[in-house]
């Protein structure tokens, strides 16, 4: 960027160069590349809590939801409120926002149904009689 | 009579669903209750098999319930005839499903107006009231076209006229925008809040938490039974999903 001058009302003024608009459009051109994953909290909590002893997973999982449900009702009222001509720079990352959450909203499904999963092939392989996981599923037809 | 200002449009208490008998039973639905007040929408979530069809078909009187009750306008659909029935039908509840359900052989208008035709009103006036439905969801000039001269999404929009035509007050969505693009699809979610928003009281159902967040209420569905509901505050600074 170039100075140029300040204005009257003492800003001052500023103008991009030729190596700048080559930058920009450069920059323009290329697809960002997501090298390293950010830090993800709620990932390292779930994944903490199915390790660790006497820690209701699903409970978890379902407070998220509650929340990540609400924050999408919170971005798309925002939306609802947006001006579709006027606002479309809003609108487009508003979008992007409401599709991150609405992806950790599928994560959490994929979640709860996997540990399903799991909690019921746990119960298949320990049987309370102490008989075999075949002759339990046997018993429960 | 029912006090309609502070009576819900539609209400499940303690619903129960069993499909079957004996060791085949399949319990669709597990003591759910719910209630809908005019200008509300709820979307009612869960995987499938959760019972999310089986809810929506209750509320609209489209199957019955094996204990409970469901009172549409403060009516319970239990103590009425089969033909009072099939007039709450018509008159109270509209339907928008995922498949459309527009018959082929008819015009816009004259699908939109079917409804109001079969409940005896007459011809002339069912088409005026067709016209100002479609002309509500933003497709009078439609009017004339049959199904197959209409996109997914204008066919979407005139199922919703449908549903709303005359003087109904419930519409119940089972996965309206599933056939449809992300953008269409938006469009018939935000119809069918302009809707509500106008005084109906919408159910959706959906798989989509995205779509669900249009929405007052969510409701989550597991075998049959509300696990969890999240609503929306108004009080709740909305900026604050962006902090």
């Amino acid at each position: 960027m170039a100075q140029l001058e300040t204005d009257d009302d003492g800003r001052v003024v500023y103008e991009i160069t030729a190596a700048g608009r080559t930058e920009v459009a450069q920059w323009f051109q290329e697809p960002v590349r997501r090298e390293t994953a950010p830090r993800d909290e709620l990932a390292i909590k779930l994944a903490v809590a199915v390790t660790a002893p006497d820690v209701d997973v699903t409970a978890i999982v379902q407070t998220q939801r509650g929340e990540t449900m609400r924050t999408l009702q919170q971005l798309t009222r925002l939306k609802r409120d947006a001006d579709e001509d006027a606002d479309l720079a809003w609108l487009l990352v508003l979008d992007r926002l409401i599709f991150d959450a609405e992806a950790e909203a599928r994560w959490l499904d994929h979640c709860e149904s996997r540990l399903a999963r799991k909690a019921g092939e746990k119960a298949v392989r320990r049987p309370a009689s102490g008989r075999s996981p075949r002759a339990a599923q046997g018993s429960a037809r | 009579m029912s006090d309609l200002t502070t009576t819900p449009v539609l209400e499940l208490r303690d619903v129960t669903r069993i499909h079957g008998s004996g060791v085949t039973a399949v319990h669709a639905l597990r003591g759910v209750s719910l209630s809908v007040q005019a200008g509300e929408l709820v979307a009612v979530m869960g995987p499938s098999g959760s019972g999310k069809s089986t809810l929506l078909n209750v509320a609209g009187g489209l199957d019955s319930v094996t204990t409970g009750a469901v009172l549409v306008e403060g009516v319970d659909l239990a103590t009425l005839s089969k033909a009072d029935l099939a007039a709450v039908r018509r008159r109270a509840a509209g339907y928008v499903f995922q498949d459309l359900n527009l018959i082929p052989t008819l015009t816009a208008a004259e699908n939109v107006a079917l409804p109001l035709e079969l409940d005896g009103t007459s011809v002339r006036e069912s088409r005026r009231l067709a016209v100002d439905s479609l002309e509500a969801v933003g497709v009078a000039e439609l009017a004339g076209r049959y199904p197959d001269e209409m996109s997914g999404g204008q066919q979407q929009r005139v199922a919703i006229a449908r549903a709303l035509v005359g003087d109904r007050r419930l519409v119940l969505a089972d996965e309206p925008t599933g056939a449809l693009d992300s953008e269409t699809g938006e469009a018939v979610l935000r119809l069918l809040r302009r809707r509500v928003d106008e005084g109906a009281a919408g159910v959706l159902v959906t798989h989509e938490s995205r779509h669900a967040a249009w929405a007052d209420r969510v409701v989550f569905l597991r075998d049959g039974t509300v696990v969890d509901s999240t609503s929306y505050s108004v009080e709740a600074d909305a900026a604050g999903a962006l902090s």
